[in-house]
This record gives structure tokens, C-alpha cells and sequence, in this order.
């Protein structure tokens, strides 16, 4: 029984001893510092299958063994007693500050509404949505003679490479979609395909620049491609083929604009404002200036079907992006589709582009990301919007927001002020001013914040501990001894 | 002697005669000689969030382009209206600096025109040709201020590729971004000299000024006010003639008459003469020099505290370098207009300037609580450091007094920053201390003794007993086995009383590594519960103004490393041994400080993040 006291007084010890906290408080260190590496700004580019290290267990644990280590010294090492007293408010200071980080964590919603109106003369519409922060969805829009249904496929974190998940939820039944391949880092390119729904159309060049002889494929759909990175020149004097309407080749500021028409036909839009025509023929090469330089080109062929298609890009770099690749399977046709993580707006909320597919006789798939859509607890109605004024009264280009609870039973009250740093209260919805995209749409971050009493709590301990214990405690000792 | 003084005198004046240079020519190195602006150097301007003066737009812009605020010896107000007047003269001169070192070495390495590369390599700075729009270059055609001949289109061309190569890299693209935001300053400066508007008291919209002609802008503006700056622009028309011809003197005519329409335009509202005057002296006298003058004389005072009137030398310097400093920082607040609620701390050479201040401060605060001269010291050391930094201004730190972002406006930003600078200060003074902590005990695990015999001597070492001498104990101790016995007790007791007489000497004063741990652990606390106090600040406004209270964002995250840093020490001073407790706690605040030095300098250079303001 005695050697099982000793063990336990053992295990005590080294569980609440000040060198495994400080054991602790070190490898904390390191971890962080490395986190703050490994977890650059543009960690948003590895969505979907980020690896957050400040979310991750090896974090979780470190902390769990702190608090644990600070609990255990607190209660078994430290008497109570003016001596420990400042020990005792810090050390419960960081585990109610512990408990509210925890709570706040685990329980609270943040993200981003949108107000947005027709134009700038009509009224905001309500905000009953937002997009909830740090979740990931695959929405799918189905356009059918003017009717949109969509879908949102709510996507957790996945892992990189081939996926075998559950089918997606398609709002056409004749539509399946299914996870085929989660790329972390991809690079768009274009290929062609003689089946299935066609994107884009493209033309595949032969590029003789002096000695030197490259393969060009351009497009009207997608300019950004691997060969403009890879050829500088191209990107420079080679401009997507035009297959707009009406067919006129747009001339690009500063360059000479080459378009080739599928009849047989090119047109060179000059930087200078000038144009020329001229003919070719498949296969066979013709010279060219473009750019100052004599080239030779050859038209390979022509892509009628061509389609983004990605490749997977290990390390990175510009233009790479996530991508995920969906199988679809319509009617007879099956075959996979492309869906690129760019954000249009900034920040990781934002919208990617859509990827649509016309399946013929009108209809149209829409493939994007975004993040969940969830309901907000208390919707709102923006009211009313100024220009904000600085000390002088000049504009500072800031605008403030008046915000409406609205809804049935709402209990709410008055309209409240919305502006940088002074957040609205709508019950327990703390609404913050965000972006400004005026006059027709109004960003907001919403969020609720649980256990954040708690976190001021451990604050305020922590802070009358420490003046405490470096000041005031030795005094009193000192005096205690003198008496 | 007097041939060395006639020498030095001849330099001197020498310096004075401005001479052509790779910008200017000798023909306008003479105009601007004539040019008289010595009454537009406090004209009211508007700037973003305040009315400044002309000086601080003309020294603000040229800086902000060129790097330096004067080139080849001219006046930033001279240089100004030159650049701005005559800008077709320079769009193929290398003005536009290309601050940052990775993005110059990637242009260097892309540029195809081996010219304007060895330009680039030579001089850091680029032609604003080709960094600019097509269209921006026409603007200054229409606008008179170029003509067609001035524009090398290859010029244009080469730059614009290489850009366009260079800002699809994600590293390079806000470099790229920020050197065409210089650039395109130069064709449309921050230009605009507009008082107050009489009939409303407020600002007039600065597109006003542009706009006057305008029928909406008329109406907006008034009739009134709307004539007055049709007419100015007329002036300004014909100034710009005037200047381009090298008529020197119709545009000291025109300078004069529209500086004084202007003055009796704007009255005093616009900006009184008193705060136009300290404007200018601040321009051009911001203290650092002095300060940093009177900040060696501290260390000198200090390094010779044997003596009285050196010791106190000492202090009344620090205290007048804490004045400078303070009255500088005082100067820059009310220039910057921002009202009481938003201190000078919104920017890295604001925090910096606060944290010299602060540093004197609490060094003259804990050298009075703790009698001892190494706070002090610490921080004279630490003040000269940082105000080195602050006179050099790299990367960017700039001094110009620009308007905060938006998000900065709010009165907590000022207690969080002001406490975390303080903190700062306090871990600065905290190395220092360290640092010689760990010199002095270190020069024993030293082979060659006397090394450090300079900094022995530099430093207020009270003098160590010779190690050969024994102390007068031992002495009789060691006598004792050849005495008679009948002598050995009264030798006992004369031992016993010479080692409590011993015991006795040395206890009232603490030796010098026992002072610098003292000090180090009195700074350690203090700026453990400074930072402490300033992370929590930092939460609270997060919470208000980002909607959430901590998001592992680099700055907060290595902040709360900091404090790891200074929690471990307290910790350990708790279970190290008594020996060593010193040295650990000098070790770790090394380790604090650089953690400080990456939470304030490093994370803002290496990793960016919502915090790179500051």
C-alpha cells in the first residue's frame, strides 16, 4: 500500500513538476514557431486538405498536458496562503482561460453575410444566410429554361489524391456526380475530347521562333494556361483565339493580337491600331511578325471540345491552385470535370468560379465552391448606409451601417450602427462591418461568441496575479518578517 | 592649421554649389538656384487625413519616389515642382526606387535592355517609363507636362514585359504592385492645395480641385469657390509655362501671387501658423541627432560613475535625451492631427520611437528604484540602437506621417501598442543586461585573462580581492599545526572573529553580477506583465474590430511565444539551482529578446499577416 502511495506521489510529482511544465512550455515553443512556418498566409490554397496545424492534436495534447500539469501543481504543490496566493490566481487564470478557449472553439459560428441590392436606388434585401467560416461546400446549379435549382454538397476535409466518396447531390436526377480526385496543388491546362459537353473551343499551334520550336494551344476560354507560363514570348504576342460574336478580333493594348478563325482565315490586331488579314491552311506553316519577331506557325488542328482539364502540381507556384475532380455521368456520356479552388473575392469565403457544362437543349451544370450556407439565427435588414467622416470631417471612405433585426418575433429592438471597431449586438449575433463593394453589396462578419466571458475572466486573474506576485507579495513578506 | 581650416572651408562651400548629376541638369541645378520657395514651404495642403504643409507633401512625395527626399542637392519643394511641371524631362531618368532587394535582383536578372539593367544594378532605381500605363504617359502629353519625343517606347515595352513576367509570382506581386504605386505617383502627386471650404467649414473634395470646371462640381462646390479655383488653375496653367521655359522671373511672380491668394483663401483655419512652423522645424529637425548625442554622453557619464559629476553627468543626459525624444513624439502627434485618442504608434517607425522613449524612461525610472546604474545604461545603449534604425529608416520604415488604416482608428489601439512597446523596451534593456551578465561571468571560462580587461575597465567593477590571497582565517588556520598548544585557543578566537569580520564586509554590498541579475529580473517583470497586459489589449480589440479574439495570426502567435519565453524564466529561477539561476535567466532573455525582435521586426518582413502595420 505504501509502495502504491509513493508510486501515486511519484506520478504527482512528475505530473505537476515544474520541469515537466517547463518541459512543456518548450516543446509549445518549438511547436508554435514551426506552425507559424508551415501554416503561411496562403494556407487558403491548400483548402480542403490543409493540414491546420493550430487545429491539429499534437497542438490539443501539448495543451491538455499544460493545463493538466498546471492543475496538478496548483492543487497538490501549492499551499493556500498569502506565499501562493498570486501562484493560485495565474494558475486558475490560464484554466478558466483554457476552459473559455475551449468553449469558444468548439461552439461558436463565424462568417460572411452578404446585403446586396439591384442597384443603388433600391433597398438592400434581407440577410437570412451567411457563409460559415472554415467549412468547405460543392454547390451545383442546374439552369433549365430560366429555372435555377442548386445544391450544396457540404465537403469536410479531405484527403489529397483519389477519393472514393458518396456521390454528390445533383438537383437533376439524370445528373450524377461523383468525387473522383482531390488535387492540392493543380495548374490548368487544356486538352481535347471528341465526346461529352463541349466548354471551350481552342486551336493547337506550332510556334517557330528562329531555331527554337514550341507547341501553343489557345483558347478563347482559358488564357492563364501552362504554356503562357512556359513561353514568354507567347503570352506577350499570341492572344485565345476569338470565336466571339460579333467575330472582331480585339486588339490587346501594347501587343499584336493574333486570332485564328476556324474558315481558314487569321487576323493580326497591330498594338500600333492597325490590322491584317491573311490566309492558311491545316497542318501547313505560314510566317508571321508578331511582337517585332518573324514567327513560323503552323495550325496543328482545331479543338472543338476542349475542355479545362488539370494537372496536378506538387510543389506549388503561380497559377497552381486546389482542384477537385468530379466524375460525371450524363445520359450515355461520362467523364470527368475539373473544379478549381480561385477565389474571386479575397479571403476563403470568396466564391470560385464557376465550371459549367451545357448538356444541350438549354440546360446548363454550374459547379463551384463556397463555403456552407447556414441560417442566421437573427436576420437582418441594412437600413440605411453613409460615408463615415474623419476627425477633420474629411471622408475617410469608411461607411457606416444601420442594421434592423427583422422577422416575426423579433424582440430585438431598434435599429443599431454597424462601422469599423463598433461591432452591432443583434441578440446573441455580433454582426462587424467587412468589405464594401458600393453601392450594391455590403460584406459582414457574423459570429457568436461562447465561453468568451470566461476567456476575459482568466484574463483579468491572470492579470492580478502578476503585479501581485512581482510586487506586492514581496512587500507583504517583507513585512511579515519584520514583525 | 589655418591651411586645414581654409581647406575644410573650401569643401564646405563647395558642397553648397550644386552640381549636374544623373537627374538634373546644369541648367536646372541654375534655375533652381533662382527659384524662390521659401514662402511655399508652409503653404496649407491637403494631405489624406489632415492639412499639412507644402514642405511635408514635397519631402513625403520625392522620398516616396526617389528614396531620398532631395536629389543632387536640391529642395524636396524644388524638386517637386520640377517633377511635377517638367515630368516628360525625366520618364527616362532612373527616379522610381525599387526598395525591395528580391524584387530589384529578379528585375535585374529579366530586363532584356542591358542599358537600363546596368541602370537598375548601378543606381537601385528605375526610369518611371515603363512602370507607368500607356495611357497615364498620353495624360501627361494632353496635359502638356511631356511631349511625344520624351517617350521611348521600347523603354515601355521592356519594363512592362518584365513586370508582367515578375507580378504573376506570388512573393513578387505586392513589390510589383507597390513599385507601380510609386511610379504613379509621379504623374499625379498627392497634389492638392485646397483650404477650407468658407461656406461649409469642411474639406473640399480633393477631385474638386480637378473637377472645377465641371458642371456637377460646380454645383457641389458653389459658384463662388468653383471661379476662385478656375482662376488658380489658370495660375497654376501659366506657372507650369513659366517653369518649363526656365523664366525664373515670372514664376517667383507667379509662386508669390498664388501663394498669397491661398493664405488670404484659407486665413488661419486651415492650419495655424504655429503648427505650420513646427511642421517645418520637425521636418527638419526631428532631435535624433541631439538625442543620440546626449545619449553617448550618458554611456561615457556611466562608464565613469566613480566620480561624482560624472555619475550625474550621466543622468541629466539621459534625462535631456528622454526630453528631445519626448518633445519629437510630441511634435509628431499634434502634427498628425489625429486627435488625443489615436497616439503616434500606428506604424514600425512610430512603435519604434515610442519604444526609445519608453526605454529612457523606465531606465531613469529603475535606476532611481533600484540605485544602481545599469537600467540606465541599458537603456542608453538600447535608445542609440534603436534611433540608429530610425535615422537609417530601411525596408519600410518610413517617417512619413501617414493616415492609418481604418481599422487602426480606434482608442484601444493606442493603450495595446503604447503597453507593448513598453514591454518591448523593457526586454530591449533586458538583453542588454543580459548580455553583459553573460560577458562578464563568461571571460572566466576564458583562456587568456585580461581580454575583456577593456570592458572591465569601461564597466563600474568594484575591485576583487587577489585570488593568491588567502583570507586572514585561513592564514591562521594554515599557522595553526606549528604553534605551541598553550597559543592555539586565543589563535582560535582571533580566527572565529576574522571570519565573522570577513562574513561582515562583504555582505552589505552585492557584487556586480548580483546587480545585473537584480536589474535583469526587475526588467524581466515588468516586461512580462507589460506584454502580458498588451496581449490581452490586443484580444479585447480583435475581439471588436476582426470579430474574433485570437487567430493564431503570426504576430499573435509569436507574441504569445514571447511570453513563453519570460513564463519559463519566472519558472525557473523557481528550481534552478541558486548558482546558476542567474545565468539561466541571462540565457533565456536572449532568447526572449530575439523572440521579441521576430514578434516585432521579423514576422512583418517574413511572413506579412493582418499585423504588418505595426
Amino acid at each position: 500500500m505504501s509502495k502504491d502511495r509513493s508510486s501515486l506521489d511519484k506520478v504527482i510529482a512528475f505530473a505537476g513538476g515544474t520541469w515537466t511544465g517547463l518541459v512543456l512550455l518548450g516543446a509549445l515553443f518549438i511547436y508554435l514557431g514551426a506552425a507559424t512556418f508551415l501554416s503561411p498566409p496562403e494556407a487558403s490554397e491548400r483548402w480542403l486538405c490543409r493540414f491546420d496545424l493550430y487545429a491539429a492534436w499534437p497542438l490539443k495534447l501539448l495543451l491538455g498536458l499544460l493545463i493538466t500539469n498546471i492543475l496538478v501543481a496548483t492543487l497538490y504543490r501549492l499551499r493556500p496562503g498569502l506565499a501562493h496566493l498570486g501562484a493560485w490566481l495565474a494558475h486558475f487564470g490560464v484554466v478558466v482561460l483554457a476552459v473559455g478557449s475551449a468553449m469558444y472553439a468548439t461552439r461558436s459560428v463565424s462568417g460572411l453575410a452578404v446585403a446586396g441590392r439591384p442597384s443603388a436606388t433600391q433597398p438592400f434585401a434581407a440577410v437570412e444566410h451567411f457563409f460559415i467560416k472554415g467549412t468547405a461546400a460543392l454547390y451545383v446549379w442546374q439552369s433549365d429554361s430560366g429555372q435555377v435549382r442548386h445544391a450544396q454538397n457540404p465537403l469536410g476535409r479531405l484527403k489529397a489524391g483519389t477519393l472514393q466518396a458518396e456521390p454528390l447531390q445533383s438537383p437533376d436526377k439524370n445528373v450524377s456526380l461523383t468525387p473522383a480526385e482531390l488535387m492540392p496543388s493543380a495548374l490548368p491546362d487544356l486538352e481535347w475530347r471528341d465526346d461529352g459537353p463541349a466548354v471551350a473551343t481552342a486551336a493547337e499551334l506550332l510556334v517557330r521562333d528562329g531555331q527554337q520550336t514550341q507547341g501553343q494551344v489557345v483558347s478563347n476560354a482559358y488564357a492563364q494556361t501552362r504554356q503562357a507560363e512556359r513561353a514568354q514570348y507567347a503570352i506577350n504576342v499570341l492572344e485565345p483565339v476569338e470565336w466571339s460574336s460579333p467575330p472582331q478580333p480585339k486588339a490587346v493594348k501594347g501587343k499584336d493580337t493574333l486570332t485564328i478563325w476556324p474558315r481558314g482565315e487569321y487576323t493580326v490586331a497591330q498594338a500600333d491600331g492597325g490590322r491584317r488579314k491573311g490566309k492558311y491552311q491545316l497542318a501547313q506553316e505560314f510566317a508571321l511578325t508578331l511582337g517585332g519577331r518573324e514567327l513560323k506557325l503552323t495550325v496543328q488542328r482545331f479543338m472543338e471540345r476542349s475542355y479545362l482539364a488539370l494537372a496536378p502540381r506538387p510543389g506549388g507556384g503561380p497559377l497552381a491552385r486546389p482542384a477537385l475532380r468530379v466524375q460525371v455521368k450524363l445520359d450515355q456520356w461520362e467523364g470527368p470535370v475539373w473544379v478549381m479552388y480561385q477565389p474571386v473575392l479575397a479571403g476563403p469565403e470568396a466564391f470560385s468560379p464557376f465550371n459549367t457544362l451545357p448538356l444541350g437543349g438549354g440546360r446548363a451544370l454550374s459547379l463551384a465552391f463556397a463555403p456552407q450556407a447556414g441560417r442566421l439565427p437573427v436576420p437582418f435588414a441594412v437600413t440605411q448606409v453613409q460615408p463615415a467622416e474623419g476627425p477633420s470631417g474629411q471622408p475617410t471612405g469608411e461607411v457606416i451601417s444601420t442594421l434592423a433585426p427583422i422577422g416575426p418575433d423579433n424582440k430585438l429592438g431598434a435599429p443599431r450602427q454597424c462601422r469599423l471597431n463598433q461591432p452591432a449586438d443583434l441578440g446573441p449575433l455580433r454582426v462587424f462591418a467587412g468589405d464594401v463593394n458600393w453601392p450594391l453589396e455590403m460584406y459582414y462578419q457574423v459570429t457568436t461568441r461562447p465561453g468568451l466571458w470566461s476567456i476575459w475572466a482568466g484574463c483579468l486573474l491572470v492579470l492580478v496575479a502578476l503585479p501581485y506576485s512581482f510586487w506586492l507579495k514581496p512587500l507583504l513578506l517583507r513585512r511579515e518578517m519584520r514583525a | 592649421m589655418k591651411r586645414f581650416a581654409a581647406i575644410t572651408l573650401a569643401i564646405l562651400l563647395c558642397a553648397d554649389v550644386l552640381a549636374a548629376g544623373e537627374i538634373f541638369d546644369q541648367a536646372t541645378l541654375d534655375f533652381a538656384r533662382q527659384v524662390r520657395l521659401d514662402g511655399w514651404q508652409r503653404l496649407p495642403v491637403q494631405v489624406p487625413d489632415r492639412i499639412a504643409i507644402f514642405d511635408t507633401l514635397a519631402r513625403q512625395h520625392v522620398s516616396g519616389l526617389y528614396g531620398d527626399c532631395s536629389i543632387e542637392g536640391t529642395s524636396p519643394e524644388f524638386t517637386f515642382l520640377e517633377l511635377y511641371f517638367n515630368a516628360g524631362a525625366y520618364l527616362n531618368k532612373p527616379l522610381v526606387a525599387v526598395g525591395d532587394s528580391r524584387l530589384r535582383r529578379m528585375l535585374a536578372a529579366t530586363i532584356d535592355s542591358p542599358p537600363l539593367r546596368q541602370q537598375l544594378e548601378r543606381t537601385g532605381r528605375l526610369p518611371p517609363l515603363g512602370l507607368i500605363q500607356f495611357n497615364e504617359v498620353i495624360f501627361l502629353a494632353k496635359t502638356g507636362r511631356a511631349v511625344r519625343e520624351q517617350v521611348d517606347i521600347q523603354q515601355l515595352g521592356w519594363l512592362f514585359q518584365s513586370l508582367s513576367v515578375l507580378v504573376s509570382q506570388d512573393k513578387l506581386a505586392r513589390p510589383v504592385q507597390a513599385l507601380r504605386a510609386r511610379a504613379e505617383s509621379f504623374i499625379l502627386p498627392a497634389w492638392r492645395i485646397v483650404p477650407l471650404d468658407p461656406a461649409s467649414g469642411g474639406y473640399i473634395p480633393p477631385e474638386g480641385l480637378f473637377d472645377a470646371t465641371d458642371a456637377n462640381a460646380q454645383k457641389a462646390l458653389g459658384a463662388e469657390i468653383s471661379k476662385w479655383m478656375s482662376d488658380q488653375l489658370g495660375n497654376f496653367m501659366l506657372l507650369g509655362k513659366a517653369w518649363r521655359s526656365r523664366d525664373a522671373g515670372e514664376v517667383n511672380r507667379l509662386l508669390e501671387q498664388i501663394r498669397q491668394d491661398f493664405a488670404a483663401r484659407a486665413g488661419g483655419g486651415a492650419l495655424p501658423a504655429w503648427r505650420a512652423g513646427m511642421e517645418l522645424q520637425y521636418n527638419r529637425f526631428k532631435g535624433y541627432w541631439l538625442a543620440m548625442a546626449l545619449l553617448g554622453l550618458s554611456l561615457a557619464g556611466a562608464a565613469l560613475a566613480s566620480r561624482r559629476w560624472a555619475a550625474r553627468l550621466s543622468t541629466a543626459s539621459l534625462v535631456a535625451a528622454g526630453a528631445v525624444l519626448a518633445a519629437s513624439a510630441a511634435a509628431r502627434w499634434i502634427i498628425s492631427h489625429r486627435g488625443w485618442s489615436l497616439p503616434p504608434l500606428t506604424n514600425q517607425y512610430e512603435t519604434l520611437l515610442a519604444a526609445v522613449l519608453f526605454a529612457v524612461l523606465l531606465g531613469l525610472a529603475l535606476g532611481a528604484i533600484l540605485r544602481t546604474r545599469v537600467p540606465p545604461m541599458a537603456a542608453a545603449a538600447f535608445a542609440m540602437a534603436a534611433l540608429a534604425v530610425l535615422m537609417i529608416q530601411p525596408g519600410p520604415v518610413k517617417a512619413d506621417i501617414a493616415a492609418p488604416g481604418q481599422i487602426l482608428v480606434s482608442p484601444v489601439l493606442g493603450y495595446h501598442v503604447a503597453t507593448l512597446m513598453l514591454g518591448y523596451s523593457a526586454i530591449a534593456m533586458s538583453l542588454i543586461v543580459s548580455l553583459a551578465y553573460l560577458i562578464y561571468t563568461g571571460r572566466q571560462f576564458l583562456a587568456k585573462p585580461g581580454r575583456f580587461r577593456r570592458l572591465e575597465n569601461l564597466l563600474p567593477i568594484p575591485p576583487r580581492p587577489p585570488e593568491a590571497a588567502m583570507p586572514a582565517a585561513q592564514v591562521a588556520e594554515a599557522s595553526v599545526e606549528n604553534m605551541p598548544e598553550a597559543q592555539i585557543p586565543a589563535v582560535a578566537q582571533e580566527c572565529e572573529q576574522a571570519a565573522v569580520a570577513e562574513q561582515h564586509a562583504q555582505a552589505p554590498s552585492p557584487d556586480w553580477p548580483e546587480r545585473l541579475d537584480q536589474a535583469n529580473l526587475a526588467l524581466i517583470r515588468i516586461a512580462t506583465f507589460l506584454v502580458t497586459v498588451g496581449v490581452v489589449l490586443g484580444a479585447y480589440w480583435a475581439d471588436l474590430s476582426w470579430g474574433r479574439w485570437w487567430g493564431w495570426d503570426s504576430k499573435e502567435t509569436w507574441a504569445l511565444m514571447t511570453l513563453l519565453v519570460y513564463v519559463a524564466i519566472i519558472h525557473l529561477r523557481q528550481v534552478s539551482a541558486p548558482s546558476a539561476r542567474a545565468t539561466w535567466t541571462a540565457a533565456l532573455s536572449v532568447v526572449g529578446c530575439l523572440a521579441m525582435l521576430f514578434t516585432w521586426w521579423g514576422v512583418n518582413y517574413l511572413m506579412g499577416g493582418l499585423h504588418s502595420y505595426a
